[in-house]
């Protein structure tokens, strides 16, 4: 395999507001993550608030210049890319945003939402074959042709991230980076989105970079995770490894957190003390250590850096070969016999349905 | 419904609309509450479950407020809920609330301290400050004395939704409304504020209704569920009876449609469509337009059935695996 994005020590730091007080201090956003992202693989960036994941996305983008390191896009660096370079690096990576509300023109029409991006990136179509491609678009992402007549404020919350995927698309990237493509969304249409997601993978043959909070969404969605905390990545590996036996101490604490939609789920939460330290003073060695219950003092005095465990994952913990491995996967019982036939009885029926249904609009 | 001794909090027949001939955005909304018990009513965006709440705290703008119908009866007194002047003599006291956001629901411009008084004062007369610092206390704000001068935003949103916590419950309440309170927060945080709110509830025995959307979240903390859609309560049961013998095909496609965080990955189930907008609710089944197993008898309204162990179900089919195998 051949890593289509690989960042390689990337820093990002933002200079603290104004005023006397925030002069000269800094806000470490990301403090040197590296990792590689196969071709054809969905790879996700998870953590909590402030924790860089969203600037390390766009970082990745070019959306914001790095304060140092580099990534790497097909071998090509990206930090020393301008105008055309610039603008054929777009044209393989592409962004959907969180805010469906937000992100799209409320002026523009949804045919001039999806045909922007070819316009500029895709000089050699002329108007009739963009709209013919339009017209495609919006029927491969779930909604109608006749829909690019209209304007963005007509549609839910959930059309208008499909509308969104569709402009992505238009640019014919390889890349998708999606910053929660799916938070802002209720459940149900959260799940079409997310199927949308996987099938238009596979259609268009693309690469998926996650950002997200949902540890249940990333797990589903993707191949592996790097779990982020204050700048750094904490832990790096296989989906499946990782949350089901999550290795660093922070891990292991979100892990324990989340809530699952089932009633016999007994993960007893693991409390962190305190709050998330502020990145415009993060704490020394390990940011971790100030709520980490295993901390010793080389953890304040050394930066742990990524090690490689047996089963090929890497977690950044000077203690992570003694800290006992949770366990979130084993537990898994056998749903009860009523729940597992009406969920089988109901994804039967709207199968049996939307074959006979396939022109009815979001009936995905 | 059967009124054990316990029983804390009924609704019945809870109805609103925005005008006269509207359609109604709450139908029909029964659920009942248990001291010491909490209820979760859980939906998606716009199914109505805040909307509920609001009705219950007396707190809707007073055009509105005349629309409610219905009845509650709440600590064995019975009142209807145009009553505002009996609800917001029970606001805040007996009856309290948490909200979603507790940036835009504390007043920015007041210490913390001094809000928290405040709703003491509101049913005590003077004073309250040595309560209110008992209370940040109780919450766990560290260093909670010099934390009574703070304003909100010198606070994180998890000390924030404590502050609003301790607000909520300076009065010992019976019954706490909270509309989504970790919604806003990160999962360790939130893992915390619902440790928090489950300590509180036991130490006064009160009552819990929490509004979310978050099925995780209602698995871990509900006794009892009632589910909404469109503005009716479609299923109300025991959170057991919610995830391990779900009857109404909302409920089903619900639960069917979250990724399950442990086992074996699966295309997901899910509901097609969307939520109905209020102006295009016909007669009928409100789900019907999205229920894979809607029938012609689902243009009329759908009987709420009574399942084993007081589990109601608003649904035609129920339980869907003795339909008829029909033509789909």
């Amino acid at each position: 395999m051949t890593a289509i994005v690989e960042a390689i020590d990337l820093v990002k730091e933002f200079d603290a507001g104004g005023g006397m007080l925030g002069k000269g201090k800094k806000v470490y956003a990301v403090s040197g993550v590296s990792f590689e992202v196969q071709r054809g693989e969905t790879f996700a960036i998870v953590g909590e608030s402030g924790c860089g994941k969203s600037t390390l996305a766009r970082t990745l983008s070019r959306l914001i210049a790095p304060t140092s390191g580099d990534v790497l896009v097909q071998g090509t660096s990206v930090g020393a890319l301008k105008g055309r370079g610039l603008r054929d690096l777009r044209s393989k990576i592409q962004f959907i945003f969180q805010d469906p509300f937000s992100s799209l023109n409320p002026r523009m029409s949804v045919g001039a939402l999806i045909a922007e991006p070819m316009e500029v990136h895709r000089p050699d179509l002329n108007a009739k074959q963009r709209r013919a491609e339009t017209a495609q678009l919006l029927r491969q992402v779930g909604l109608r042709a006749a829909h690019m007549d209209r304007y963005p404020h007509e549609f839910s919350g959930g059309q208008r991230q499909r509308i969104g995927i569709a402009r992505a698309l238009a640019a014919k990237p390889e890349i998708l980076i999606g910053d929660e493509p799916v938070s802002a969304l209720d459940v149900s249409v959260q799940a079409q989105v997310i199927n949308l997601l996987a099938d238009l993978k596979t259609e268009f043959g693309l690469t998926l970079i996650i950002v997200a909070h949902d540890l249940a969404v990333v797990r589903h969605m993707s191949d592996r995770i790097a779990v982020m905390y204050l700048g750094r990545i904490v832990e790096i590996g296989d989906a499946d490894a990782i949350t089901a036996n999550p290795r660093h101490p922070y891990t292991q604490a979100l892990m324990s957190a989340v809530p699952e939609a089932r009633i016999d789920a007994n993960r007893n939460p693991i409390l962190l003390e305190g709050e998330i330290p502020s990145p415009i003073n993060p704490p020394s060695g390990c940011r971790f250590r100030t709520r980490c219950a295993f901390a010793k003092a080389i953890c304040a005095e050394k930066i742990p850096l990524l090690e490689t465990t047996k089963d090929g994952r890497e977690v950044a913990c000077h203690f992570h070969k003694e800290i006992p491995v949770s366990d979130y996967g084993s537990e898994t019982q056998a749903l009860p016999e009523a729940a597992k036939r009406r969920f089988a009885l109901f994804r039967g029926a709207v199968n049996a349905r939307k074959e006979n249904k396939t022109q009815q609009g979001e009936y995905q | 419904m059967s009124h054990s001794m316990s029983n804390l909090l009924s609704v019945k027949g809870l109805g609103l609309s925005f005008s006269e001939k509207g359609p109604d955005f709450l139908r029909d909304v029964n659920f009942d509450l248990n001291k010491g018990e909490t209820l979760c009513i859980v939906g998606e965006s716009g199914c109505g479950k805040s909307l509920t709440a609001l009705s219950l705290m007396g707190l809707l703008a007073p055009s509105l407020s005349r629309r409610v119908k219905g009845e509650l009866s709440f600590e064995g007194q019975s009142l209807r809920f145009q009553d505002q002047k009996k609800l917001q003599q029970m606001r805040g006291g007996r009856l309290s609330m948490i909200f979603q956001e507790p940036m835009t629901s504390l007043n920015p411009s007041f210490r913390i301290g001094d809000q928290i008084s405040e709703a003491w004062q509101c049913h005590h007369g003077a004073g309250g400050r040595e309560r209110a610092l008992e209370m940040l206390e109780r919450v766990g704000i560290p260093d909670a004395k010099s934390r009574m001068n703070d304003y909100p935003h010198q606070l994180s949103g998890g000390m924030r939704q404590r502050v609003m916590i301790a607000m909520a419950l300076v009065n010992n309440p019976s019954l706490v409304i909270a509309d989504e309170p970790t919604t806003a927060l990160d999962v360790t945080v939130q893992s915390q504020i619902l440790k928090l709110m489950n300590d509180m509830q036991k130490t006064l025995n009160m009552g819990i209704i929490l509004i979310t959307h978050d099925l995780g979240v209602v698995a871990q903390v509900a006794t009892r569920v009632a589910v909404m859609y469109a503005g009716e309560v479609v299923e109300h049961a025991s959170a057991e009876a919610i995830f391990n013998d779900p009857q109404h095909p909302y409920t089903i496609g619900l639960i069917a449609s979250v990724p399950p965080i442990s086992g074996p990955r699966e295309r997901l189930t899910v509901i097609p469509g969307r939520v109905p907008l209020p102006g295009s609710l016909g007669k009928g089944c409100r789900f019907a337009g999205r229920c894979p197993f809607a029938t012609e008898i689902c243009q009329t309204d759908p009987p709420v059935q009574l399942m084993e162990g007081s589990h109601f179900v608003r649904c035609h089919h129920a339980p869907i695996e003795n339909m008829k195998e029909s033509a789909a």
